[in-house]
């Protein structure tokens, strides 16, 4: 499979459910990436993405709960008003979020970080400067992922929650994630121009679409098809 | 000029990563083609910069400045247009492998370097494939290079640095993190490569491992160059003698106190433990049953990745066993342990997971009572100077014992070091055995996961061997012998 194929499949599935506004479009994006996603991220080990996911959906229903809270109430909680606009922006913004993390996780699981630095250079034309640290940003999310398990044992031997529910604790996480990440970076960075990064010259390759290429492909015009459909209302 | 084409000349007056403030001054030595030069001194000495310095990296890369004249086989890799030919010169393995390795398996971290530098498909796989069977990696060329022991990480940095054949191979702290069986390997693979002719610059605190391999031995001290010793006209003894007199770790003699009797009350009852992680299918940790009493200092002895790190977090409460139990006994109360408690604290290798707050101040004022915050700054005059700064401005030392000191606020019953030496020379390794010292005379209890031999010269109550998620009860006297049969002759 061509690294380039899964990219682009990862970004029009990003757009599509940035376009998407109605639930049923959402959740057909969703159940199709999603169930994808999750399937070969957990094989692989990708948990860290799924905590992201689940940090992001705070933030979604903070939002919604400030700037979307109007309409019929719908829950009434021990006070706790939850009215109809909330609900349906936090399940539509939910939705979105999950088929993003559904393409994320499809692409992390597919792709291997030096062909993928190739195949940006050699098919997308982009940058090697690009390719690389697009590459290797992907990459650094499997070590962020043991990173963060290590800082939510600490948190709770010292007394804070495990997961950062408030933006203080939120801060205290991120700090030594982006502490290691920026050191670790500039590193890789040094041993790649010590491997001769800065002679490197862009790679020409002529690749064929395999069999698995033109299952995503296929399966992205599915989707769009689908989409266009509902969006025209012709289903 | 034949001869600058074959040698390499180094003449550094001033070098440093801001200017005005030189890290390294008044550096000049040659290196004849085919030698190996041990370059050592304590941390913070400035080797690691002289080494940024000397490939190029500093001026061109890190915006550091380099005042001096450098030659590496006829180039100058301070001139930015001839730095870009440094690379199929010279072979650079950093410190830490998990810095370097960027790509996902084995096979791609060494066709990296080959695709740089230009080489065809045919002869990239070729020589990637060689690369790996002869560096012992042959059977793990495709697997994800996250899942690799620390010693196999650094013989793939190796390998990745040296599969284009460069004429120099510099060695940035080549045993650090490695535990003795890991040293071991890498430095019969060193040797290979020294037989091969290749030029060696091995940048190194733990002299000891290359006293046999190297011709000569340049000893930095404060930034300076301030000896350097031709080592066949050095008797061994007189070079040990006077390296450990400058702070360095010269002698693979392992000193011990022997097991002192513990007095205790039991502490710790591990019963029938294993542990499996959710995402493998083999256990870390296998059917380990032990007990631990209260005020030792207890070792848990290792190779990399044998699960003491595993076995520590379980003690810790951080994992809940798979299978069996662990009991901790505490003023009469037996806890279950499946969570962490306030009575034990966990302090690991990597310092900068154990922050939470923006500042020091925010670090100390937060962990710990008033009067004890008060009583170590006292003690400890250079945290007063960094009060307001972030706990990752500081360097990795400093941020160590800023982990410690925080874990000694906490005041728990029971302290859990991961590696703690690591990265430690002479000097300050002497200083972490007096700290650890101080603690158990307060009644604390001690346990450290740790490949180190050197923490043999603990008052040691327990020592544990662990081996493929096996643990088992071992005499001081088996641990040193096992250690010696390793270095014999070494």
């Amino acid at each position: 499979m061509r690294p380039s194929t899964v990219f682009i499949y990862g970004l029009g599935i990003t757009l599509l459910a940035f376009l998407s506004r109605d639930f049923t479009s959402l959740l057909i994006l969703s159940v199709i990436n999603g169930s994808i996603g999750l399937y070969l991220g957990l094989r692989r080990g990708l948990k860290f993405f799924i905590l992201l996911f689940f940090i992001g959906l705070i933030g979604v229903f903070i939002n919604a709960l400030l700037f979307a809270n109007y309409g019929e109430p719908i829950i009434i909680f021990d006070g706790f008003v939850l009215r109809e606009m909330f609900i349906s922006s936090f399940i539509l913004v939910a939705l979105r979020l999950f088929s993003i993390l559904g393409a994320a996780l499809i692409f992390t699981s597919l792709v291997n970080t030096r062909e993928f630095i190739r195949s940006l250079e050699a098919e997308l034309y982009l940058p090697k400067d690009i390719a690389f640290a697009t590459s290797i940003g992907i990459r650094m999310l499997n070590i962020l992922s043991r990173d963060s398990e290590e800082i939510r044992h600490i948190r709770v031997m010292r007394g804070k929650s495990r997961y950062p529910l408030t933006p203080s604790s939120f801060l205290s996480y991120l700090r030594p994630l982006l502490s290691l990440s920026i050191e670790r970076a500039r590193w890789i960075g040094i041993a790649a121009e010590m491997r001769g990064f800065g002679r490197r010259k862009r790679s020409v390759r002529k690749g064929r679409l395999d069999r698995l290429d033109m299952i995503l492909i296929i399966l992205f015009l599915i989707q769009i098809i689908i989409i266009v459909a509902i969006s025209l209302g012709l289903t | 000029m034949d001869n600058t084409r074959n040698s390499i000349y180094i003449d550094i007056g001033e070098a440093g990563y801001t200017g005005g403030e030189p890290v390294i001054k008044n550096i000049k030595f040659s290196v004849k083609r085919g030698e190996s030069i041990l370059i050592t001194g304590p941390s913070g000495s400035g080797k690691t910069t002289l080494i940024l310095a000397l490939t190029g990296v500093l001026n061109n890369l890190l915006e550091g400045y380099v005042d001096g004249n450098i030659s590496i086989f006829g180039i100058n890799p301070l001139d930015p247009q001839e730095f870009t030919s440094i690379p199929e010169t010279i072979g650079v393995v950093l410190q830490d492998p998990e810095k370097q390795l960027s790509m996902s398996t084995p096979y791609d971290e060494v066709a990296f370097t080959l695709e740089n530098l230009g080489y065809s498909s045919n002869d990239i796989d070729r020589l990637t494939r060689e690369i790996l069977n002869w560096m012992g990696l042959g059977n793990k060329m495709f697997i994800d290079s996250l899942y690799l022991s620390g010693g196999e990480k650094k013989r793939l940095c190796i390998a990745s640095s040296i599969v284009h054949k460069p004429r120099l191979l510099i060695l940035d702290e080549p045993t650090a993190n490695l535990d003795p069986w890991g040293v071991k390997e890498l430095l019969e693979y060193i040797e290979l490569l020294k037989s091969r002719g290749y030029t060696l610059i091995i940048v190194e605190h733990k002299a000891k491992y290359f006293l046999n391999l190297s011709d000569r031995i340049l000893l930095i001290k404060d930034g300076e160059l301030k000896k350097i010793y031709q080592v066949k006209n050095v008797k061994p003894h007189d070079l040990e003698n006077d390296l450990a007199n400058e702070g360095v770790d010269a002698s693979c003699k392992i000193q011990s106190k022997g097991v002192v009797k513990s007095g205790g009350e039991v502490l710790y009852t591990v019963d029938g433990v294993s542990f499996r992680y959710s995402d493998k299918d083999e256990e870390v940790i296998s059917n380990v049953t032990l007990e631990i009493y209260k005020g030792d200092v207890v070792l848990f002895m290792g190779p990399n990745g044998s699960g003491k790190t595993t076995l520590l977090k379980l003690l810790a409460g951080f994992y809940k066993p798979t299978r069996g139990k662990i009991t901790l006994h505490l003023d009469g109360r037996s806890i279950s342990l499946t969570r962490p408690t306030r009575e034990v604290f966990y302090i690991s290798q990597e310092p900068d997971y154990m922050f939470i707050y923006g500042s020091v101040k925010d670090e100390l004022w937060k962990s710990g009572a008033e009067q004890d915050v008060i009583r170590l700054l006292e003690e400890v005059p250079w945290l007063r100077n960094l009060m307001d700064e972030s706990p990752y401005n500081l360097s990795h030392g400093q941020r160590r014992w800023l982990a410690y000191y925080i874990a000694r606020l906490y005041n728990p019953d029971i302290y859990l070091f991961d590696e703690p030496s690591a990265g430690l020379d002479l000097n300050l390794l002497r200083r972490f055995l007096t700290w650890i010292m101080s603690i158990r005379e307060k009644g604390k209890t001690i346990i450290i996961a740790t490949h180190d031999p050197r923490l043999l010269q603990l008052d040691i109550n327990s020592i544990f061997l662990v081996k493929d998620g096996r643990v088992e009860k071992k005499d001081v006297k088996d641990v040193i012998g096992m250690m010696n049969q390793l270095f014999r002759g070494g």
